[in-house]
């Protein structure tokens, strides 16, 4: 397997008063047997970027440009139902509502059985059930003999989302993607099916597209991480690196505003003060010229206001690049 | 002196659920306190018994040493106020936000002028643009709701403020803003802040003293301090331990 690319992605949405270039020119590589945090916040276009790769975007919305190179074949994205043959078999997807992703007129055996016919034709019978049950066990589902016969709204919402990667793990896809996964979550449970699908990564050695808005999540469980602003790629790197030296002053930001459970705590709890961004996101319609970021940037210069930043190298011999054309002033 | 909030063996059972088992607690006046627990531990059921929500199959809550119930709806609104999860659900879609501003004034007898003036002075404190009272609330933002809820509650002028979930649905790079709100509030009013939250990362910074609940009991409570960096309970030990850390960044 050679994981998935994704190449000078653009998504349109056709608003009242005129296009919205959603995402621009996002290209991502999600590495076999990796986990891809794609990190943003509301509006940054995450989402978007996963519903393009599955074909599920609103009526609205027109894929304008890009490529998904999966192994050794190409999709254009731009075509209609480009990618409607992978759905459920090479690509498949974890919602963060499993709710709505799981059908709540049939039982879980009806989902896993549906997986298993289109990826495991030949078993039959006792074989069959034995797939479901083991695949319900190894997303660590107790009794999973009597979960087989239970309908969605009979289970809890962290065996629901169990349930979702159950079938990701029948489906054996070269990519994943989950999106908001464990956003429903309580803490404890959240922990609990970010482990399994660590596992299933482990297991099948796929590719892993983590989308969400939390950077703990990403920094506790991904290896590689991407982050999105107003559409746009901002920095992109290993964990490692990108946590610990940020190169984008966005990234920077918002690790700054990420409150941690072992942050400096002040004796007396009233000094205790909290970071945030200022400004608001651009305009979709009436964008800034030059960086995305700079309204809100707090080492942008007159340049910034000239040059679209290219992705710049954040450190000698280091994947990690940032689009900021001050990378070196961080 | 008096608790502003004493809760005394509360119980309450809905159903086959004990949603709150035996819970005690003391609030000191003007203390942060932080309530932090799971989906369905019964923090939000004990929020809204202190409200007057609920009503309790035994036990007691007390707000300043006066017994819960006695008093009318109005005298308790005065002394408790609360913000709830989606603020955008507890404003009314039809109606501009001044005109929901303006029903708090009808329960405290203010006439008109006297509350439009109140509440233009807050929401030049909350940071809301001048034009926010002829908006609906459609139209403003998850961040800008949430501020209209708190300036909702504080022009009734509460002693005791309820926030429950205050940064729940808001990214990260505006919840600092609303939880500084709070602490600056705190500040001025003489309030007592109650904070009621899943994210111990923030209840651990902004609370004075903290419980936590687990299955409608309160298995532990004391100094934020002690709660968080040195907890006894095994939950509070394991709800700690499953939070996500930025690793790399304290490496």
């Amino acid at each position: 397997m050679s994981g998935a690319a994704i190449a000078g992605l653009g998504v349109d949405f056709a608003a009242k008063a005129g296009i919205h270039h959603a995402v621009r020119n996002v290209n991502l590589a999600a590495e076999p047997g990796r986990i891809l945090g794609l990190v943003g916040e509301s509006g940054s276009g995450k989402s978007t970027v996963a519903l393009a790769l599955m074909g599920l975007l609103a009526a609205n919305a027109r894929v304008s440009s890009g490529t998904l190179q999966l192994g050794a074949d190409r999709f254009d994205l731009t075509q209609p139902e480009a990618t409607a043959s992978l759905r459920g078999r090479r690509m498949a997807m974890i919602f963060q509502d499993p709710f709505a992703s799981l059908n709540p007129v049939f039982p879980v055996r009806a989902h896993l059985n549906e997986v298993l016919q289109r990826r495991a034709p030949e078993l039959a019978g006792e074989a069959k059930r034995q797939a479901a049950l083991d695949a319900l066990a190894a997303v660590g589902i107790d009794r999973p003999e009597l979960r087989l016969t239970q309908y969605p709204h009979e289970l809890s919402g962290g065996m629901r989302q169990r349930v979702a990667i159950a079938m990701a793990l029948l489906a054996r896809p070269d990519l994943l993607i989950a999106d908001e996964p464990t956003t429903a979550l309580d803490a404890t449970v959240e922990a609990q099916v970010m482990k399994e699908v660590c596992a299933l990564r482990d297991r099948i050695g796929c590719s892993i597209l983590l989308i969400t808005h939390s950077l703990g999540l990403v920094a506790e469980y991904c290896d590689d991480i991407a982050v999105m602003y107003a559409g746009e790629l901002v920095e992109q790197g290993t964990v490692a690196e990108v946590a610990s030296d940020p190169g984008h002053p966005y990234t920077r930001a918002l690790l700054a505003c990420e409150v941690t459970i072992d942050a400096p705590r002040s004796p007396d709890a009233r000094q205790s003060r909290f970071r945030m961004i200022p400004g608001d996101l651009p305009d979709p319609l009436n964008p800034p010229s030059g960086c995305i970021y700079r309204t809100r940037c707090d080492i942008a210069i007159a340049e910034c206001a000239k040059i679209v930043p290219p992705p710049i190298q954040v450190r000698k011999g280091s994947g990690q690049w940032a689009r900021c054309i001050r990378v070196e002033a961080r | 002196m008096n608790s502003a909030i004493s809760v005394r063996d509360a119980k309450l059972r809905f159903g086959q659920t004990q949603a709150l088992d035996g819970v005690t607690l003391d609030i000191a006046p003007r203390d942060c306190f932080g309530l932090v627990g799971e989906s369905g531990s019964g923090k939000t059921t004990l929020m809204r018994a202190i409200l007057g929500l609920e009503t309790l199959s035994s036990g007691e809550i007390a707000l300043f040493g006066a017994p819960l119930g006695k008093g009318g709806i109005r005298q308790r609104a005065r002394l408790v106020q609360a913000i709830f999860q989606d603020p955008a659900a507890s404003l009314s879609p039809r109606r501009r936000i001044g005109q929901l501003l303006d029903e708090v004034g009808e329960v405290l007898g203010e006439t008109r002028a006297e509350i439009r003036t109140r509440q233009q002075a807050l929401f030049r404190r909350l940071g809301l643009p001048a034009g926010t009272a002829d908006k609906y609330p459609y139209q403003i933002s998850g961040g800008q709701a949430r501020r209209v809820a708190v300036a909702r509650a504080l022009l009734m002028r509460p002693r005791i403020l309820i926030a429950d979930e205050p940064t729940a649905g808001l990214d990260v790079s505006v919840q600092g803003d609303l939880l500084n709100l709070l602490q600056e509030l705190r500040a001025d009013n003489d309030l007592t802040l109650v904070v009621v939250s899943h994210n111990l990362a923030v209840v651990r910074l902004i609370a004075d003293s903290a419980a936590v609940m687990h299955r409608g009991k309160i298995v532990e409570q004391g100094p934020a301090a002690q709660v968080f960096d040195a907890p006894q309970a095994d939950y509070t030990q394991r709800l700690l331990a499953s939070w996500p850390r930025l690793r790399a960044a304290s490496a």
